[in-house]
């Protein structure tokens, strides 16, 4: 080995380091700049909103469709889709994807009624549902879409096993029946062509493509989407950003533009997605117009923008329940086994405590059931309903106390720290303070989201206070209850009576306000959950840029293409 | 002295083989049902064991091992994440240079900024100089660098305007990263050439050199120097696996897309493939890095290079 000097040892360290550190700053900052870069310093009106409003304003709809005016440029914070597979639509930054790809199929936020997309007509015949295409769907390679390619979109969907629920669960094969024609074959009764809104899970959230483009891309299209949407992807830096650019009406398949529902239309040329990690620098990145508009901000960044007129905040209701189920198996010795029990703690709770716990009605509304007002099969009877939902009574809870079997048992609460970590906690505390007060003992565990959850018989909790989402219908927020989705649903309940309601609502004539309430009673009757709150989401946006972002999808993501931009 | 890195690497592959098997069993012991996380909440029960099976996951523990091993190890098959369905490697390939970018640079910044500061400490013993560097590296390596980073953030991005708060798209954008990043390290170098330098400057060459009149400049640059940076090159050469493994919080908070966010968000979304595949490529670069000082210190140290040119005469 040739001996090498401490000096020059050193001046040969100094230079690698500086070349390494340049060589990798070339690769490090490869990607050109995606802009976003906004100016600050605005001068729009202000038009701050400080009462919650509900996505419910149809006339939001009216107004971006008759905006007219397209702006140049948006930047937004997003969360990372990391692929734009169109197999399988990637849950953290969907709303890109939806930008590019098309459904057959969508849903309109406010009503929650299906529109077509690609579809010009779809149909049951009772068995079978049948898909009439638009004739005119090209790609933006020029490919054009027919009936051959949503079918080799579906099969090949499950083929890859990136079914997703969409497909697969409901239906047991497709066909071609003509060029622009297409048949899905439903399963049979509860499996399928009996399932309340099976045709829409088919029909919406899938990015169809056509057969030649997908086998042109190199990689099934994960960083190189070519589809029908009304946008193009023309930059992706991994985890960093991406930006799509509106394909001019010229080169878009859909002439009629006057079918084009707000999830596809395209107000603004370019939009800039910054796939910020960290909440705070969402809202750092408003502050200093780097982005344009941020979500689910916090209640103390949207204070803050709502003393600016430079920024519009924005409060509406989420469709998110937050939820405390109780863990019923009698098998597994579990005390809330005991209705009494269940009875005690449900009469021991206060509704108006928990949301003061959560910060009150600037985050959050009580509930009446175990539902939220927004869903469709929503019966606001239950409002005046005489239930443990209005009436706190304590001392009817000590009455049910002294008749249950409680022996000084440890009940286990546990609350999930996901991103309503702050107020599953408040509501767990808040249930935790009514145990107090009748004289049940209790330890509060936070846990992750898959914790202690979704296995079966598992008698390690008493109580769990989660959420869900509804998507327009009552039956996500009900599924836990179905022996289907959990054995003996997830408080194994193991109630024959309450998974037969379960499959009644859940058909195409039983979703309705009626049973609804129906299944409700009987959940109160039986004292197996209580619906505690529906969460409220902020967003604000630049008054300067962006005069109306109010505009969402049935599931309230973000469009916007279908904003209205400041002129 | 051949020998020797051959028996590194050889220890290499025991040292990788024992960390595969490490995080494979702490993320297998890890609560919860992946298959819910993933297929949401309204997945039946057939639903989720078809995902199970089809990752595997319904296996028991030595089968699921041995695959991961063996894909790992035999077939250089880092897995597809669950989540984004893409392969693992191809998103680290991308990111890596990013998380080596950040790292490199502070070990630069620990250098250009912790060396002088611990020679000036050094060279003024007990004077207020001394005092001055040593309360500076105390605050430096007391403050949290998150704290540092979003207190930065809202000095330089928010209130000056002079560097944006996040990203990597403009040159700027790294400043704030960096300096963030660095600052722990700066205090450490400074500290450790300080006390090299306290030990190098009484020696007796140094007295010779200074008894024949040589230059204070030189005994200071020609001999206390080199004398004294070696523990601090063996510092400086450990410094890029714990950077990287050290700046997750950084990357995290400026959306810097490297390693450490994607490790975080594996560990966030139940996937597995990802924080398995992370951590053994942070094992393989420090292992490689610590072979590598390994190396640099017989090279520079020639008491070193004497033991192993001694061990390969006897053998």
């Amino acid at each position: 080995m040739n001996t090498l000097s401490r000096r020059d040892f050193l001046k040969v360290l100094g230079v690698g380091s500086t070349a390494t550190a340049a060589a990798l700053a070339l690769t490090a900052c490869g990607g050109n700049s995606t802009g976003g870069g906004s100016a600050g310093g605005s001068t729009g009106a202000a038009t701050a909103t400080a009462a919650p409003q509900v996505n419910e304003d149809a006339s939001v709809y009216e107004q971006t469709q008759a905006a007219g005016f397209i702006a140049a440029e948006v930047s937004i914070a997003s969360g990372d889709p990391a692929s734009f597979l169109p197999l399988k639509p990637a849950g953290g930054g969907k709303a890109i994807l939806n930008e590019i790809y098309e459904p057959l199929c969508d849903q309109d936020g406010p009503s929650g009624e299906l529109y077509g997309v690609l579809a010009k007509n779809w149909y049951w015949d009772g068995d079978d549902f049948y898909v009439e295409l638009y004739d005119s769907i090209y790609d933006s390679a020029k490919n054009h879409l027919t009936a051959n390619d949503v079918v080799w979109y579906y099969k090949r969907m499950q083929e890859e096993g990136y079914d997703d629920q969409k497909y697969n669960r409901y239906f047991n094969d497709c066909e071609v029946v003509s060029e622009y024609v297409a048949v899905f074959h439903a399963k049979p009764g509860d499996a399928g062509a009996n399932v309340f809104q099976a045709d829409n899970n088919l029909l919406r959230g899938a990015c169809v493509v056509t057969q030649a483009a997908f086998e042109a891309a190199s990689d099934m299209m994960a960083t190189s989407p070519v589809a029908t949407g009304r946008y193009k992807l023309t930059e992706y830096i991994t985890g960093l950003s991406a930006t799509i650019e509106r394909v001019s009406d010229d080169e878009y398949w859909q002439k009629d533009l006057s079918v084009v529902g707000p999830q596809h239309q395209a107000n603004v040329q370019k939009i800039n997605y910054f796939f910020i990690t960290e909440a705070a620098q969402v809202v750092n990145a408003l502050k200093t117009g780097q982005i344009d508009y941020a979500s689910e901000i916090s209640s103390t960044a949207a204070a803050e923008f709502s003393a600016s007129s430079d920024y519009t905040v924005y409060r509406f209701y989420s469709n998110r329940m937050f939820q405390t189920y109780f863990n019923c198996w009698a098998d597994g010795g579990c005390p809330l086994a005991d209705i009494n029990l269940r009875a005690a703690i449900c009469y021991a709770i206060n509704s108006d405590d928990i949301l003061a716990a959560v910060g009150g009605e600037e985050f959050a509304r009580r509930l009446y059931e175990f539902c939220v007002p927004g869903v469709q099969s929503y019966n606001s009877d239950c409002e005046s309903w005489d239930s443990y939902y209005s009436k706190c009574d304590i001392d009817l809870a000590k009455e049910y106390l002294a008749k249950s079997s409680y022996n000084n048992q440890v009940l286990k609460i546990y609350y999930y720290t996901g991103e309503h970590a702050e107020m599953e906690e408040g509501v767990a505390l808040t249930i935790g303070a009514a145990l107090d007060q009748i004289g049940v003992k209790y330890d509060i565990t936070p846990t992750t989201d898959a914790d202690n959850l979704n296995i079966p018989t598992n008698a390690n909790w008493d109580l769990l206070c989660t959420t869900t989402g509804a998507n327009g219908n009552a039956l996500s927020l009900l599924g836990k209850f179905s022996t289907d989705q959990y054995e003996g649903g997830i408080g194994n309940w193991f109630d024959d009576t309450l998974n037969t309601m379960y499959k009644e609502f859940n058909t195409r004539t039983g979703a309705t306000a009626e049973t609804n309430s129906k299944f409700q009673q009987y959940l109160i009757e039986n004292f197996y959950a209580y619906g505690t709150l529906e969460g409220i989401l902020i967003d604000a946006w630049r008054s300067s840029k962006v005069a109306n972002a109010t505009t969402k999808t049935f599931r309230n993501w973000t469009i916007p293409g279908a904003w209205v931009y400041v002129e | 002295m051949g020998r020797y890195v051959f028996n590194r690497l050889l220890w290499m592959i025991f040292i990788l083989i024992g960390v595969a098997i490490l995080i494979f069993t702490i993320l297998y012991l890890v609560p919860g049902d992946v298959s819910t996380h993933f297929l949401g909440e309204s997945a039946t029960i057939e639903d989720r064991a078809a995902f199970n099976h089809k990752y595997g996951l319904d296996q028991p523990y030595l089968a699921q091992l041995g695959n991961f091993l063996y894909s790992l190890f035999l077939k250089g098959d880092f897995g597809t994440s669950f989540k984004y369905n893409t392969p693992v490697i191809e998103e680290l390939l991308v990111r890596i240079p990013r998380t080596l970018f950040l790292g490199v640079s502070c070990i630069v910044v620990n250098a250009l900024i912790g060396i002088p500061l611990g020679m000036m400490a050094a060279l003024h013993q007990n004077k207020w100089q001394d005092t001055l560097c040593m309360v500076l590296a105390l605050l430096f390596v007391s403050v949290p660098n998150f704290w540092l980073a979003l207190e930065m953030v809202d000095l330089f991005a928010i209130r000056l305007g002079w560097f944006p708060p996040f990203g990597i798209d403009k040159t700027t954008s790294w400043v704030m990263p960096i300096i963030a990043g660095s600052m722990a390290g700066v205090a450490a170098n400074a500290r450790q050439t300080r006390s090299s330098m306290l030990e190098v400057i009484r020696a007796d060459f140094i007295t010779t050199a200074r008894a024949k009149g040589v230059d204070e400049g030189i005994v200071v640059r020609r001999h206390m120097l080199p004398n004294a940076l070696i523990p601090v090159v063996t510092g400086l050469g450990v410094g890029p696996s714990k950077s990287i493994a050290g700046n997750v919080v950084i990357e995290r908070i400026f959306t810097i897309p490297g390693v450490g966010t994607y490790m975080l968000s594996g560990i966030d979304n139940y996937d597995y493939p990802i924080v398995r595949s992370s951590v053994v490529i942070l094992a393989v670069f420090s292992s490689l890095v610590m072979l590598l000082v390994d190396i640099v210190y017989a090279i520079i140290d020639p008491r070193i290079k004497a033991q192993y040119s001694g061990k390969a005469k006897g053998k």
